[in-house]
């Protein structure tokens, strides 16, 4: 089954708005497949995530307990379930929305704020209940172990559960209290993630912190980035086995390597808050949702903003296809002169060759109502990962981390300051700060991006140059008149 | 010196024929005027310099004239003037009355915070308050608000938190919070709160004029609902902010008190003002200002009510005005 002409993005919104997306360079096709006489306050969509592997259907979860399954074969909605927990023993039932949705072993897992996670089976007997607390945020799969899922919330530490079981694995331990003030330091896991191949997982905070947990080696976090004045809203697993995205609340993408807790990479380009992304297991590319109402594409490695698109409403959650790829065929302008020009994306939309790319992405919308069984599958192809060799710096074991700041600096061991990163029990953990690890692993270049920011500088005096000169000229003006006078004065000497 | 002078004599004539070619660059269609020559530059001489400056000015303004009069000898019509507004660039979220997106703005509309108040399914209230310890000025303006939107009330805040009014706020049944900040002895913040559920709009406040300040006396303003005038908000954003801006003042206004409040949006720029209108007959009316005045800037615009450190935005300027600011004709609102 090959899913190349159909949708490669799918995205949830408010009021029950779910849409599908074919995104190429510079443009993209948007189809809503909820019709919008369907909307309802109650029915923002709060959670989504594939069903199974091979991406044949989505869970599709509401902020009124109902967990909807698209089939994005047979191109509908297949069926409804209401996950409402109401506990025989007479306990509170579940309110709120739903925040984690999965299926694990052919049942729906479902997680609503109020802590009740609950693997729903035919029989009732099977079913399996877990209370994970109040206010949860997130209820997050493993895809390494998939009998492991993750949740955490408001005030609410990360914990890991076993499926099978229905038992706590793993609860995490906060941090240290706050030297100066000796005050506990507040929790609150907004997102996590499981990084690729591993057992780890790196939570994020709207207090402004991201923890990288490790359940083998100790409860506390490994490592501890802060993030002075930012909440983080969301966070996904890079594609590149040891760096995270985390999506700001007052907007922007910051790509941290959890190696050394630095900030690598900040994606720009936003006014609102991002609020779910999605990284592509092996292409370059991380789409990401906000409240400002724009699906954004970045390319991960030279940080460009390749598409961006209105989306009319609040968009809450994102995924994106294995097979996802900026098709370059519609595109005229290819994907190496892409990488080497610096021009913002939406500006190709306007330029060159726009009529004939219509007619190309008409055909292609109307084929994308009909069924696409019948196109042959093809290989995935390569990742175009660049190959990167630039060696990290020397980490420290104290680190400040404030991405904003134009220095990415490493303070010295000496400070002792609150905000700092805590590794606690030196083990033999690869993930921690090990320069002789660090020396010989692939890093992302800083460089790459810090040279395509002139070139965009350039760009942007060409296009807006004129005002600019305008303006000269009447200062030129300005100082002729001036200078006359000086003259005079001259003369009056 | 002499040789020197001849020099750049030469090099002017030489410019004289470059200057008296119409040099207008065209850019994405639109003509932009001419610009200064970067031979002119070359010429270190002043006098000479001016020369040939005005001198090309005025061949410039000769061949303007002389276009204009053949125009209208053709009786064309006037062309549109080239304003930092009429050269806006265009924004993607534009709402646009014969767009695709049309239904599901329309949708989103409807189902938004304010869709109860458009509705007509609440009456606003609205709460005024001030930053600590305001001043003179400062406490008149807020008064003056409240003299503005019909059903609200201007109280100290006696040291209490943002939240906790809110909160407190939510129990009366208040659908509105405003406080005004202050800075220097003037008004300088305007932070708006939708109740129960958000928006939170955060404006600069600037240019306050209160009414003592413009010579007008409030005696002569009356207690009857205003009417609401929402000027030149495009975008969505615009809108969002628009319908907050309406959502504070009554459904209904009373057409007998002939008031009217105009909000009208110029570069992003919101200049808030009130009139007394009277129409003298047919086709004349006569306005009279009332105060007070003042300009609003938005900031930021927020999911939820007031929580500006976890809080998720919907646009905000803070930390990235060099990324948004980058051309003078691209507006936001």
């Amino acid at each position: 089954m090959s899913f190349k002409d159909d949708f490669n993005l799918f995205i949830g919104a408010d009021y029950g708005i779910f849409k599908g997306c074919k995104a190429f360079h510079g443009q993209s096709l948007v189809k809503s497949i909820q019709s919008i006489n369907h909307l309802s306050k109650e029915t923002n969509v709060t959670a989504m995530t594939w069903g199974d592997d091979k991406e044949e259907d989505i869970l599709i979860g509401l902020s009124n307990q109902v967990v909807k399954t698209y089939d994005t074969k047979g191109k509908a909605f297949s069926f409804s379930t209401d996950a409402k927990v109401v506990p025989k023993d007479g306990a509170a039932p579940s309110s709120g929305s739903i925040c984690g949705l999965t299926r694990f072993d052919g049942a729906l897992v479902t997680a609503t704020e109020s802590g009740h996670i609950r693997v729903m089976r035919y029989n009732e007997d099977e079913c399996i209940n877990i209370n994970a607390g109040q206010n949860l945020c997130k209820m997050r799969h493993s895809k390494t172990n998939p009998n492991i899922i993750g949740s955490g919330g408001l005030e609410n530490e990360l914990k890991l559960w076993d499926l099978n079981t229905g038992k706590n694995t793993f609860l995490a331990k906060n941090v240290p209290n706050d030297q100066r003030l000796q005050t506990r330091v507040k929790v609150w896991v907004t997102d996590h993630t499981f990084l690729p191949n591993s057992q780890k997982v790196v939570v994020g905070s709207r207090y402004g912190y991201v923890r990288l947990y490790d359940p083998k080696a100790q409860r506390k976090p490994v490592v501890n980035i802060n993030v002075p004045d930012q909440a983080i809203s969301c966070i996904a697993a890079s594609n590149s086995d040891d760096s995270v995205l985390c999506g700001l609340a007052k907007g922007d993408i910051v790509k941290f390597d959890m190696r050394n807790g630095k900030a690598s990479a900040h994606y720009k380009g936003f006014y609102g808050a991002v609020s779910a992304i999605a990284c592509h297991p092996t292409e370059p590319y991380i789409a990401s949702v906000s409240h400002d109402r724009f699906l954004r594409v970045h390319h991960l490695t030279t940080k460009e903003l390749v598409l961006k698109e209105f989306m009319v409403t609040r968009m809450n959650c994102v995924l994106m296809r294995t097979s996802f790829s900026l098709d370059p065929t519609i595109k005229a302008e290819p994907e190496q002169e892409k990488r080497g020009s610096k021009r913002v994306a939406s500006d190709d939309l306007l330029s060159d060759g726009q009529s004939d790319n219509e007619d190309q992405l008409e055909e292609l919308f109307n084929a994308m109502e009909e069924s696409t069984s019948q196109v042959p599958d093809e290989p995935c192809k390569k990742s175009r990962k660049v190959d990167l060799n630039t060696p990290l710096k020397k980490a420290s074991s104290q680190l400040v981390v404030n991405p904003f700041s134009n220095k990415k600096t490493s303070r010295p061991k000496k400070a002792n300051d609150s905000v700092k990163e805590t590794i606690d029990n030196d083990s033999d953990d690869d993930i921690m700060i090990v320069s002789e690890s660090i020396g010989n692993a692939p890093a992302v270049p800083d460089q790459e991006g810090d040279e395509s920011e002139p070139d965009e500088a350039d760009g942007e005096s060409d296009e807006f140059g004129d005002d600019d000169e305008d303006d000269e000229e009447e200062n030129d003006d300005e100082e002729e008149s001036d200078d006359d006078e000086e003259e005079d004065s001259d003369d009056d000497k | 010196m002499e040789t020197g002078k001849m020099e750049t004599i030469k090099a002017a004539k030489d410019i004289k024929a470059d200057t008296d070619e119409p040099t207008v660059p065209e850019i994405n269609g639109i003509l932009f005027p001419d610009k200064k020559s970067a031979f002119l530059r070359q010429i270190k001489n002043r006098e000479v310099r001016n020369k040939v400056y005005n001198k090309a000015k005025r061949n410039k303004n000769k061949r303007k004239k002389v276009k204009r009069q053949k125009r209208e000898e053709r009786g064309e019509p006037k062309g549109i003037p080239h304003t930092i507004e009429s050269l806006r660039i265009p924004d993607e979220t534009t709402v646009n009355i014969t767009d695709d997106k049309k239904a599901e703005t329309e949708k989103d509309l409807e189902l938004d915070e304010f869709s109860k108040y458009f509705n007509r399914d609440i009456e606003p209230k609205v709460l005024i308050t001030y930053a600590d310890n305001p001043l003179r000025k400062t406490r008149i303006f807020g008064n003056e608000l409240s003299r503005m939107i019909p059903n609200s009330h201007c109280l100290l805040r006696n040291r209490s938190g943002v939240k906790k009014v809110v909160k407190n706020a939510i129990e009366e049944g208040y659908t509105d919070v405003l406080i005004v900040n202050e800075d220097m002895r003037k008004p300088n913040g305007l932070l708006v709160i939708h109740l129960p559920e958000g928006p939170t709009a955060h404006f600069r406040l600037s240019n306050v004029k209160i009414t003592t300040e413009m010579k007008r006396s409030h005696k002569s303003i009356t207690t009857h609902r205003p009417e609401v005038i929402l000027n030149n908000f495009t975008t969505r954003l615009g809108l969002t902010v628009s319908r907050m801006l309406a959502s504070l003042f009554h459904y209904d206004p009373e057409f007998k008190g002939r008031r009217a409040v105009t909000f009208h949006n110029q570069r992003d720029y919101i200049f808030f003002r009130h009139h007394r209108y009277e129409f003298k007959n047919e086709k004349r009316v006569a306005l009279r200002e009332m105060g007070p005045r003042f300009t609003l800037k938005l900031r930021s615009l927020q999911r939820g009510t007031f929580d500006t450190k976890t809080g998720d935005y919907e646009w905000t300027s803070e930390g990235r005005r060099h990324e948004i600011e980058t051309s003078r004709r691209k507006f936001f609102l």
